[in-house]
């Protein structure tokens, strides 16, 4: 097989799988989930190819020629988004077997899934910013219409809307951003466009870097724009899964690195970027420690880990940034999919209704654990060292007020992450209902995940060796090094204070019951998401009353007032043109005979 | 030799009947008289510009589409007076504003 | 010159066809005019459309006018009054009409105004007024729908 192409056979599987779905669906429809598996398998396994391919040069097709010409980009920075989406999406994808079982509508479910993973994986490959910018379109259609795929349910059809309108907002920064690029330089390609950026005047390069900073803020559902992720939960758990572990919101984070050329050329965004990025942190910690949903508590904390990775991004680690996303969509897909098996059993996402499965679904019990201890950062689990890596990276940029906020964050993230497990799996047990081990489709892919959650960091040799070729700056260090200095820097210290101190808040959390009490007005504002969908919700209200007004005013105003001049007009005018026609035939052979002599003349002058 | 007189006689006298008889008959007269004063101009003009054979052709389509506006003129003269068994068109007013 | 002479003819039966009263000899006035415009063409040395004149124009239009009037004048039951007189007079201007062909004929060649045959015009016809020949059978097959539909019987239109 001809190695350059690789790269599109893993974008083509998974279309061509989405494109048959619907087909095989007419004729066998009970072999849908088994040949969306075997597509996920297929591209999996391409995938694995696609390793060795790094850095390599792929082949590129000319679309519309001297404009267009669209190929892929096949670095690591592009690689491993593109990987992760197909490695856990495929893992997503076995899980669905057991999970979507009784549901119907499965061949639009897969069908959107197998799409959702390929443009995913288009985006990231992508080495032209308007295939990126489709493949990213794409993926906000899918997310739609995945998130709202119970659209029986009015909360899930409206949670895809907000999930669309909400990442619009971004995708119009982005589409502006790219345009700009475009009119100043030319080309659309991505690394032409980078290199020749730094041409562009500072106050237009301001203007863009605004344009990608909205458009990943909107995709990975930081800090202004990130009400339509609690909201996406009401989608299928798998989905959830896919949407934080593997394509939607690593796409902004993937954006922001790619960019990160031109960010760095403007420091003040470098730096909103960090404060947007820890704030997010924190506010995502905080929600997730006092909700009781859990999906939302999950989704909250995939907001502050986002926060986390735009952060790194923001002190210029862009490499930090990268391996917590690889680390981050591992043990996020697992913690979504053991509360998928979870909430599948218990048929409730309230976190105070469960308790004590432990004893009953052991597997699922130990895997979230695992996650858990992923998430907060616990030494050898894969969280533990890209986090220590984005905090090492604030050190080194001596940005004290993100980084603090950030550190802040990492407490509130190992008590909610012991909270959760706790109540979920602890502790005595609280509902009546028939409780049994999820099967094996399902806890396949969490056994999976738990081992990679546990030792995906020693992948950072690979990671690194071929990290030159982005064009960014990182130095090639092997799993021994990473040991090394990660136990030796200042950011472990940090690492390990938080974690005793959010362990500690843990313990102790009914000693600080009293707090309830005397800050009544926090715990509501909290309990509402700080107010954010209210305030939205006001905004959105105000705009469409005030268009409405002007759409009255103009409707009835203006073009009404049209309408009536025109047909008065017409009727004045024929009412004085009636007398032209006397009803006698000469008179009309007159006008014929006068009309055929103006004519002439116009010809003839 | 000038026969330009006789065409514009022939467009004269062809656009006076139009306008002033009222006899449905005497207009297709007129009618007739403007294109025979038209076929004419073209022959003239093929003369001077010397392709003659080229005006002719142009002469012969001339003279059979008038044929065709003839005939259907006159069964609209048929069907007028089958309506209303007159050919004045003092009769026609129906499309009077 | 004698295109003048017949010129003038023509301009006189074409006053007479304006002016006169009765419809038939102002239709027959007018089918004098098509065939001394066609002795007018043959004595401009354009033979073809001389002939398309006398035939259609002169022949086919007057034989369909006259139809009409004659189908009008029946149904008005007027009485056709000396109907020997006309057919004396339009035999009178055909043996004029004949006559001053063949007078005519033979002297018309001037010097000044080019030969014609009909091979060349018919070649002109088929090969570069090919595009206007196509339309032509267009409206010739609409003038016979025209006719068809105006000509029905007033029972057969109810629906209207």
């Amino acid at each position: 097989m001809n190695k350059e192409m690789i790269p599109l056979l893993l974008l083509i599987v998974p279309l061509a799988g989405a494109a048959l779905v619907p087909l095989l669906n007419f004729f066998a429809s009970r072999a849908v989930p088994l040949f969306s598996v075997f597509v996920g398998l297929v591209t999996a396994v391409i995938g694995f190819f696609l390793l060795g391919q790094i850095g390599a040069q792929a082949a590129s097709f000319e679309w519309l020629p001297g404009v267009l010409k669209t190929g892929f980009q096949l670095d690591t920075l592009s690689v491993v988004p593109a990987l992760i989406a197909t490695w856990i999406g495929f893992l997503v994808l076995i899980y669905s077997l057991g999970y979507m079982k009784h549901e119907e509508n499965l061949s639009r479910y897969y069908s959107l899934t197998l799409l959702f993973i390929a443009s995913m994986i288009g985006m990231s490959l992508a080495d032209n910013f308007l295939s990126l910018f489709f493949f990213w379109e794409v993926m906000g259609v899918c997310s739609y219409a995945l998130i709202g795929f119970f659209y029986k349910d009015p909360k899930a059809a409206s949670a895809g809307v907000k999930a669309f309108l909400t990442t619009r907002i971004g995708d119009i920064g982005l589409l502006a951003a790219i345009l700009t690029i475009y009119a100043f330089t030319g080309t659309f390609s991505i690394s032409q466009g980078l290199a020749e950026g730094s041409k562009i005047a500072l106050p237009l390069l301001n203007f863009i870097a605004f344009g990608f900073i909205l458009g990943a803020v909107g995709k990975s559902a930081q800090l202004p724009l990130h009400v339509w992720l609690p909201d996406a939960m009401e989608a299928p758990t798998t989905i959830s899964a896919l949407i934080h572990a593997a394509t939607m919101v690593n796409a902004g984070v993937y954006l922001l690195a790619r960019v990160y050329p031109l960010l760095s050329l403007v420091p003040s965004w470098l730096v909103v970027i960090q404060w947007i990025g820890a704030l997010t942190a924190l506010l995502g910690s905080l929600l997730a420690a006092f909700h009781n949903d859990l999906k939302r508590i999950l989704a909250y904390s995939t907001i502050s880990q986002l926060g986390y990775m735009v952060f790194a991004v923001g002190v210029g680690g862009v490499f930090a940034s990268q391996f917590h996303l690889f680390s981050h969509a591992i043990f996020k897909a697992l913690l979504f999919l053991c509360a998928g098996a979870v909430i599948h059993e218990l048929k409730t996402r309230d976190i105070r209704e469960m308790g004590g499965l432990q004893k009953f679904m052991p597997v699922t019990g130990t895997t979230f654990l695992i996650g858990a201890l992923a998430l907060m950062g616990l030494p050898v689990l894969n969280g533990f060292f890209s986090k220590d890596m984005i905090l090492e990276e604030g050190l080194i940029a001596g940005s004290w007020g993100p980084l603090i906020v950030a550190a802040l964050a990492a407490l509130l993230t190992a008590y909610y992450s012991l909270r959760t497990t706790a109540v979920v799996f602890w502790g005595k047990r609280r509902t009546s209902a028939h409780v049994k081990e999820a099967p094996v489709v399902m806890t396949g892919p969490l056994t999976l995940l738990a081992l990679g959650s546990l030792v995906s960091w020693v992948l950072v040799g690979p990671l690194t060796t071929s990290w030159i070729r982005t064009g960014l700056e990182a130095p090639h260090i092997d799993w021994l090094e990473l040991l090394r200095e990660t136990f030796s820097s200042t950011a472990f210290l940090i690492t390990v204070c938080v974690i005793v101190l959010g362990f500690l808040i843990f313990y102790y959390r009914r000693n600080l019951g009293w707090l309830k009490g005397k800050i009544p007005a926090f715990f509501k504002a909290v309990s509402v998401g700080l107010g954010f969908d209210i305030l939205y919700g006001w905004l959105s209200q105000q705009i469409y009353a005030t268009s409405n007004l002007l759409s009255t005013f103009f409707e009835e105003k203006v073009m009404e007032g049209i309408n009536r001049a025109t047909g008065e007009g017409s009727v004045a005018l024929s009412i004085s043109s009636r007398k032209m026609q006397t009803g006698d035939l000469h008179w009309n052979l007159l006008y014929i005979v006068v009309a055929l002599l103006i004519i002439l003349g116009l010809i003839l002058w | 030799m000038n026969l330009w007189p006789f065409v514009f006689a022939l467009f004269a006298l062809g656009i006076f009947c139009l306008l002033t008889r009222r006899n449905l008959i005497k207009i297709l007269i007129g009618l007739e008289l403007l294109s025979k004063g038209a076929t004419l101009a073209l022959i003239w003009s093929g003369i001077l510009r010397n392709s003659l054979s080229y005006t002719q052709s142009l002469a012969v389509i001339a003279i059979a589409i008038e044929v065709m506006v003839v005939a259907v003129f006159l069964a609209l003269v048929y069907a007028f007076h089958e309506k209303s068994s007159s050919l004045d068109t003092d009769d026609m007013r129906r499309l009077k504003g | 010159m004698m295109i003048y002479l017949t010129l003038g003819f023509l301009l006189f039966f074409a006053l007479l066809a304006v002016f006169l009263r009765d419809t038939l000899l102002s239709v027959l006035s007018l089918a004098t005019v098509s065939a001394l415009l066609s002795i007018a063409f043959y004595q401009l040395n354009s033979p073809v459309a001389g002939a398309f004149e006398l035939s259609v124009g002169a022949g086919l239009i007057t034989v369909l006018a006259v139809l009409t009037i004659s189908f009008l004048q029946k149904r008005k039951e007027k009485k056709q009054p000396g109907a020997a007189l006309w057919l004396a007079l339009s035999l009178a201007l055909a043996a004029l009409v004949f006559f001053l062909f063949q007078a005519l004929w033979p002297q018309v060649l001037a010097d000044i105004i080019p030969e014609t045959s009909w091979g060349e015009v018919g070649e002109i016809l088929w090969k570069v007024r090919l595009f206007d020949l196509l339309p032509q059978i267009l409206v010739i097959l609409a003038a016979v729908l025209g006719i068809l539909a105006l000509l029905r019987k007033e029972g057969e239109s109810k629906e209207r």
